[in-house]
This record gives structure tokens, C-alpha cells and sequence, in this order.
């Protein structure tokens, strides 16, 4: 199938398996391995992306539903100044130790932040409550999260 | 075998899902992990796809006297964002998996997927939900209940596609939905119980119960849920025993990864009480 979407602001078209994972896709076809595997069903987060905006799990998106769609990677993410903010605050607030989790972290604080620039702890926790990370412990990411709100102000 | 296929209109999908048979996929939640094959391959369905989360038919929202009608395609994330959406189903919806999926996941793939443990299943049989069941050349409506028959199983036809959910319009004094689970997200529920109550007087005029995970399907009794009709709150407290006792048989949980018969049972009586103790 001919599948036409928006990847990191560019205009892409691919002649694939509309059944494909987007994971794969994005790692595979595009060499975009900031997108992480880590369960490969939905439970940690790591290959959290965006599709017009809202964080999904890329591992349970068949890329025939990103047809027409807006798709944002880390890789993507990264040009802009929020994340900026957000990289800064993560490595102040100690929130990242293998990095494995981080830019699913990343890509759920955008959606977060997006969709509501002043989150309560509590809106923080739930925004991201389907990210896993092994190594430290929550408390430095949801403090994070609080840090890049304080200094992204007026840019979400 | 014919490939996967990505209609343009409802039309289109219902003329060729009479032609061949293929594997609806709507946010593919379900779908991508029950196929789930090695990383980097495809995943192994039996049937060819068929594309429908994008079908604008399928994600609508309206409102009349009657009934709250909601497009299968809806997702999680649009139901919770909408004015016309029950508390209770929004209290539900916010306990099912984590933002990433509720983000495209969808309320007609909680429902044909017939998973014993659905949570918004659950709440849907308590509102009185009914599926409304389209083909190209026939509609039909079934209440939820009915429609899930067994383990991943439903009355729908090979050319039939879940259209729509029709919820009653009506005000419910007491709605609740309480789940037990491993996990605050992302966790399946290991029992769950949604249970609507109306009152006119201290007496009850409505009481709708539905259980997840604690039979082949999300399980409930008209029966039993009438016998407390006509009694005054005040009776419905003075006799939980004797309510436990008459809820038990339908209370048949087994043994699997998530939890054990013995722990699921005596929970789901639990939550019964625990409603029964919210209620004035
Ligand atoms: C990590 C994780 C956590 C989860 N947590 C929960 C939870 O807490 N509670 C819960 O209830 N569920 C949970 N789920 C299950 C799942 O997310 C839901 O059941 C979801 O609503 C499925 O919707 P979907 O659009 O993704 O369905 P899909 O995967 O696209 O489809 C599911 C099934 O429904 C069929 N189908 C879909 N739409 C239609 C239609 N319109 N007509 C006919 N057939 C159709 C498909 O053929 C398939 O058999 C979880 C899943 C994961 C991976
Ligand atoms: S790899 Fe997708 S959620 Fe774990
Ligand atoms: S930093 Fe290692 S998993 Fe989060």
C-alpha cells in the first residue's frame, strides 16, 4: 500500500505492508532508532511517539493508520525549543541514567505539555503512567517534568 | 489471499467484507499483540486487514431524548474529552491501559474483541448499552450482553462491522465502577464491577450490575439485579449477606497468570459491598 504521512515535519511516501508495526518502520526504514523496543506490547512506553500531537506506542500502531497523519520522533523533537527545555531539565533534575526510557519520557512530556501546559503532579503521574523506567526511580522525571514546566513557560 | 485493505467509506468496507473475509483493525491495540509475531516482521493474522480507524462514519458522537450514540472508531481519548460522555464511563476509560493507548484505541474494539475483563464492556452492560450491527444489506441492534457470547466471542458475521453503541439517556443517582488490578496503568483488570443504582423515595427503581473477570464474558443478571427492585435502600443494607448470596453463582472466576479463582471471588463480593456502602 502506498502510505502517505508527515515524519518529523517532511512529507514522506512509502510503498509498504500496511501491517507493519510503525515501530519497525521508523527504525527500519527510516534509521530512526531513537524510537526504542522494549516490550513490544504496549507496557513500557519506550517507543512512544506522536501522531498528530498525542503520544502512542508505536509497537501497537500498523503504519496503514499513520495514512494522512502527522508522525514526530525524538529525532524530529529535538530541532525545536521545548525540547531543548525538556533535555535540560532532565539531565538538572537527574532524570536519566541508561537513557533507555528517555525519549519515549521525552515524547510523553510533549504530548503532556501540549495538550496542558500547567499539569498537577497527579496529571503528570497519569501523563506518564505507560513509561517504565528501570533505572531511576520516577521521582527525578516527574521532578523534571515540574523543572521544564517552570522554564518552558509561555512556550507550551 | 487477497491483501490488506484500506477503504475510503464505510460503503466500500461493507461491500468488500461481504466478498472476502478479512480481519477488521481498528486502533489495532488488541489486534497487533494477540498476532504479535517477531520484532521487524509482520504480525501473523489469519485474514487480510481491514483498515477502519480512520472512516470519519465511524466517529461520531450524538446526542437525542433517547439515547447517547457513539461511532465504533471513537477513541478512548475523544470519549473522555466530550461533554456528552457519562461520568461513569469517563471514570472507566481513565482506568483502561495508559494515555498512549487510550490515545488510539476504541470503544467498538473494547467491545468485539469480547475480552472477559473489558472495563468499558463492564460499564456499558450497567448503562443498558446496546451495539448497533451493519452489513451492507442489513442493521441490526443487540444489547451488549447479548452480542458477547463467550471468550473472544460475538454474535458478529463475517460481513457485519460494529457501527455504533447506543447508551440510554437517562440519569443515573448512583453509577460506579471499581477495578482491581497489578498495576494503576496499563493493567489488565483482575475483577472489576460496574453498578448503577436509581432510587425514587429510599427505593429502588433500577439496579444494573456487571462484572469483569470472573467468567467467560463480562457477567450479569437481569434476574438477580430485579430482585432488588422495589426494596428501600435501608433493606439493601440490613441483608448484604443474604445479596452476596444471591450474586454468588454468578461469580465463577478461574485460576490464570493475572490472579487466583479464590482471590478474584472474594473480591468481587467485596466491591458488591462496597457499592452497597456508597449508596444513601
Ligand atoms: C498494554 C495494554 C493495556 C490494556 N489495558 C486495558 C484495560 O485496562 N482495560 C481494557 O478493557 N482493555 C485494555 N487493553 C485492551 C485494548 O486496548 C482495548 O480492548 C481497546 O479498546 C481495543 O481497541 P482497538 O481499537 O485497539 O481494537 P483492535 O485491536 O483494532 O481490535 C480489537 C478486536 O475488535 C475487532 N474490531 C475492532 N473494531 C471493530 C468494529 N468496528 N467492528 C467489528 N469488529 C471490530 C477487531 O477485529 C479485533 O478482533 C489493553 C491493551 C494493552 C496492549
Ligand atoms: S515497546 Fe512499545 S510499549 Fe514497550
Ligand atoms: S534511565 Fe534507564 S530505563 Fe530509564
Amino acid at each position: 500500500m502506498i502510505i502517505k504521512f508527515t515524519l518529523n515535519h517532511q512529507a514522506v511516501t512509502i510503498d509498504t505492508d500496511p501491517s507493519r508495526r510503525l515501530l519497525d518502520v521508523l527504525r527500519v526504514d527510516f534509521n530512526l532508532v531513537g524510537v526504542k523496543e522494549g516490550c513490544g506490547e504496549g507496557e513500557c512506553g519506550a517507543c512512544s511517539v506522536l501522531i498528530n500531537h498525542q503520544v502512542v506506542n508505536s509497537c501497537l500502531v500498523p503504519v496503514g493508520n499513520v495514512h494522512n497523519k502527522d508522525v514526530l520522533t525524538i529525532e524530529g523533537y529535538k530541532l525545536t525549543p521545548k525540547y531543548k527545555i525538556i533535555e535540560t531539565a532532565f539531565v538538572d533534575a537527574g532524570a536519566v541514567q541508561c537513557g533507555f526510557c528517555t525519549p519515549g519520557m521525552v515524547m510523553a512530556t510533549e504530548s503532556l505539555l501540549y495538550q496542558n501546559p500547567h499539569p498537577s503532579d497527579l496529571e503528570i503521574k497519569i501523563a506518564l503512567s505507560g513509561n517504565l523506567c528501570r533505572c531511576t526511580g520516577y521521582n527525578m522525571i516527574i521532578e523534571a517534568v515540574k523543572l521544564a514546566v517552570e522554564r518552558g513557560e509561555g512556550l507550551w | 489471499m487477497v491483501g490488506h485493505y484500506y477503504p475510503s467509506s464505510l460503503e466500500e468496507t461493507l461491500i468488500e467484507l461481504k466478498k472476502n473475509r478479512y480481519q477488521i483493525i481498528a486502533g489495532g491495540t488488541d489486534v497487533l499483540v494477540q498476532y504479535r509475531s517477531w520484532s521487524e516482521t509482520v504480525p501473523k493474522v489469519k485474514y487480510p486487514l481491514m483498515f477502519i480507524h480512520h472512516l470519519s462514519e465511524l466517529k461520531f458522537m450524538t446526542e437525542n431524548v433517547d439515547y447517547i450514540e457513539i461511532g465504533a472508531c471513537v477513541t478512548y481519548k475523544d470519549l473522555l474529552s466530550s461533554p456528552l460522555i457519562p461520568k461513569v464511563l469517563k471514570d472507566t476509560i481513565i482506568e483502561i491501559a495508559s494515555p498512549g493507548i487510550r490515545h488510539t484505541a476504541t470503544l467498538g474494539g473494547n467491545i468485539a474483541n469480547a475480552s472477559p475483563a473489558a472495563d468499558a464492556v463492564c460499564t456499558l452492560i450497567a448503562l443498558d448499552a446496546m451495539v448497533v450491527i451493519k452489513s451492507i444489506d442489513s442493521i441490526r441492534t443487540e444489547k451488549i450482553e447479548d452480542f458477547i457470547t463467550g471468550v473472544k466471542k460475538t454474535s458478529l458475521k463475517p460481513d457485519e462491522i460494529i457501527y455504533s453503541v447506543k447508551i440510554p439517556n437517562v440519569m443515573s443517582d448512583y453509577a460506579c465502577f471499581y477495578k482491581v488490578g497489578g498495576r494503576q496503568a496499563d493493567a489488565i483488570s483482575k475483577v472489576s464491577l460496574a453498578a448503577v443504582m436509581n432510587a425514587t423515595d429510599g427505593r429502588i427503581t433500577k439496579w444494573r450490575m456487571a462484572f469483569g473477570a470472573v467468567g467467560p464474558k463480562v457477567m450479569t443478571s437481569l434476574s438477580i439485579d430485579g430482585m432488588m427492585i422495589g426494596k428501600t435502600i435501608e433493606e439493601i443494607k440490613i441483608t448484604i449477606p443474604a445479596i452476596l448470596e444471591q450474586y454468588s453463582p454468578l461469580i465463577n472466576p478461574i485460576d490464570d497468570q493475572r490472579s487466583t479463582a479464590k482471590y478474584r471471588k472474594l473480591v468481587a463480593m467485596n466491591l458488591i459491598q462496597k457499592f452497597i456502602d456508597a449508596i444513601s
